[in-house]
């Protein structure tokens, strides 16, 4: 049970349906301390289920989940989200540093201001992402790129120990996409990430582990020779992640 | 316009000034509500509430006349009606999916339906259904007043305690939630608070014009502001606009001043939206 003990999340024989549509069968997964993790798989296939899991959104219906050792619900003051984009709406009148502030809506009292330190972690927040500037602007006049910043940002001033983000860069240029990759890459220094993305190529870059969801859940390293070519879940070749071997903590395809 | 104020003036049309006073306040509560509601997007929703509200307003006449129940005044069965549809309307679109506005359609012509065969069933009671849709602000009492102040006061103290919280829940009600707030409980109390603004309004300016005073200044007001603050502030500036000019309008064209109200206010949201797609298509 050593292992167990590293594991800043933990799914172990998973399963969950939406109705009668099956979307994780027996899915494990550990997530280690500072790990940056990539989640993959088809549409569909589970990879915004396999977060909303993790942040207790949804219950599964076998199997036990543990965040930070605690059951998903607990642990959310330690987890940070970043939604995907479309999900709302970006004409919303409000300022930058008051979606940020959003992040410490748990303080949030009848009538009560802001403490210091709610403004200072949305300060510190906003200074991580390099949106200090903007901090005024409606967050309708921001570009897409930093629109997601902004939302990173919200789930920073949590200041928590886990992030968890859907698809992030599903409506960004590669300029704006690059750029989003390098700021988790710093902040992964402190924090644990998990990105669910459909861009495999791109993001195992960044990443030290790539989740490969569809029913279950196979983890890959990523410090493979670059360009090699290996089948993936979706049965086309796609580079830079390595299958064919053991790795702690993950399994092996077939 | 120079006869409007001076009929205002005029001593002996008190029930101008009244109509006036109650524009006037109804805008406070129209503008904050109204905010909430288009930025949620749930005007649809607070339509289906509206309409609900009719349903009580027949069957508490009918209890009163049938049944003897003399204490019983449609205020209270559109109260009752009004909230009780608040929280149906909010469990349906919490819970129902991709059919919520499926539900919330059978709601609101059900409630409506209801309400006019409860008038229709009133031995006695030759009430107009017109009445309730587009209201008679020329008719209004001072209680009609105080009451609409009375909402006021309530509407600005929940919009002040829960600001943000509820500014929260309409801009990502799911990061609201993992953030530790009850999301279910603020967006029912946003929807009361919506069926309270309704029913007081209703016997002043009728349902649809509540509609109207709903969605029609905040939606203009939205374009203009960069927080939900300042929307709230410029809609209820707004709203005080249509209706006391849209009561300026009907005075001196002799028109119902219900409908004028929302005619002017939807003639001037049209002309905003239109206004704005011609500037980006010259802009871009």
């Amino acid at each position: 049970m050593s292992m167990l003990d590293n594991c800043l999340i933990h799914l172990d024989d998973v399963y969950f349906s939406y109705d009668d549509v099956p979307v994780l069968q027996g899915a494990d997964l550990c997530v280690g301390r500072r790990d940056f993790v990539s989640v993959v798989g088809p549409n569909g296939g589970g990879k915004t289920t396999l977060l909303k899991l993790i942040l207790g959104l949804l219950t599964p219906q076998k199997g036990t989940i543990r965040v930070i050792g605690r059951p998903p619900e607990q642990a959310r003051g330690e987890v940070g989200y970043v939604p995907q984009s479309f999900e709302y709406d970006p004409r919303f009148p409000v300022r930058v540093r008051d979606v940020v502030l959003m992040g410490r809506l748990h303080q949030a009292r009848p009538f009560m201001p802001y403490s210091a330190e709610d403004r200072e972690a949305a300060t510190e927040a906003l200074e991580q992402v390099e949106l200090t500037e903007l901090e005024s602007r409606p967050l309708a006049s921001l570009s897409g790129g930093q629109r997601q910043r902004v939302l990173v940002a919200r789930a920073l001033a949590t200041r928590p120990q886990i992030m968890l983000l859907d698809e992030p860069t599903a409506h960004l240029d590669p300029a704006a996409e690059h750029d989003l990759f390098e700021l988790l890459s710093r902040l992964n220094d402190e924090l644990t990430i998990i990105v669910a993305s459909h861009d495999i190529s791109f993001v195992s870059r960044f990443v030290n582990k790539v989740a490969c969801v569809r029913q279950t859940i196979a983890v890959h390293p990523t410090d493979s020779v670059k360009g090699e070519l290996f089948a993936d879940l979706y049965g086309q070749a796609v580079d830079l992640v390595r299958h064919d071997r053991q790795y702690p903590g993950g399994h092996n395809h077939d | 316009m120079i006869e409007f104020i001076e009929a205002l003036a005029a001593p002996h049309n008190h029930f101008m000034r009244l109509a006036f006073t109650a524009a006037l306040a109804a805008s406070v509560a129209c503008g904050v509500m109204g905010s909430y509601v288009v930025s949620r997007r749930i005007t649809y929703l607070a339509g289906g509430i509206a309409h609900c509200v009719l349903g009580g307003v027949g069957a508490a006449g009918y209890l009163r006349a049938v049944h003897g129940l003399s204490w019983l005044e449609p205020l209270h069965g559109a109260l009752a009606a009004g909230l009780a549809a608040a929280l149906l309307l909010g469990m349906v679109s919490l819970h129902a999916g991709e059919r919520e506005d499926t539900l919330i359609s059978a709601l609101w012509v059900l409630g409506m339906s209801v309400g006019v065969l409860f008038i229709y069933a009133t031995p006695g009671y030759s009430v107009d259904p017109m009445s309730y849709l587009f209201g008679n602000i020329l008719m209004l009492s001072g209680r009609d007043v105080w009451l609409i102040v009375g909402l006021d006061a309530l509407v600005l103290l929940v919009a002040a305690a829960f600001y943000r919280q509820l500014m929260a829940i309409c801009f990502d009600p799911e990061f609201a939630r993992i953030r530790g707030l009850h999301v279910n409980f603020y967006y029912l109390l946003l929807l009361c608070l919506t069926a309270l603004t309704v029913v007081s309004l209703m016997s002043v300016v009728g349902i649809v014009l509540v509609i109207a005073l709903l969605a029609l200044p905040a939606a203009s007001a939205s374009r203009f502001s960069g927080t939900l603050w300042h929307m709230m502030v410029l809609s209820v500036l707004l709203c005080a606009l249509f209706t006391t000019g849209g009561l300026a309008l009907s005075y001196s064209t002799n028109l119902p001043s219900g409908a004028t109200i929302v005619a002017l206010a939807g003639a001037i949201y049209l002309l905003l939206v239109v206004g704005s797609q011609v500037r980006s298509r010259l802009a871009g």
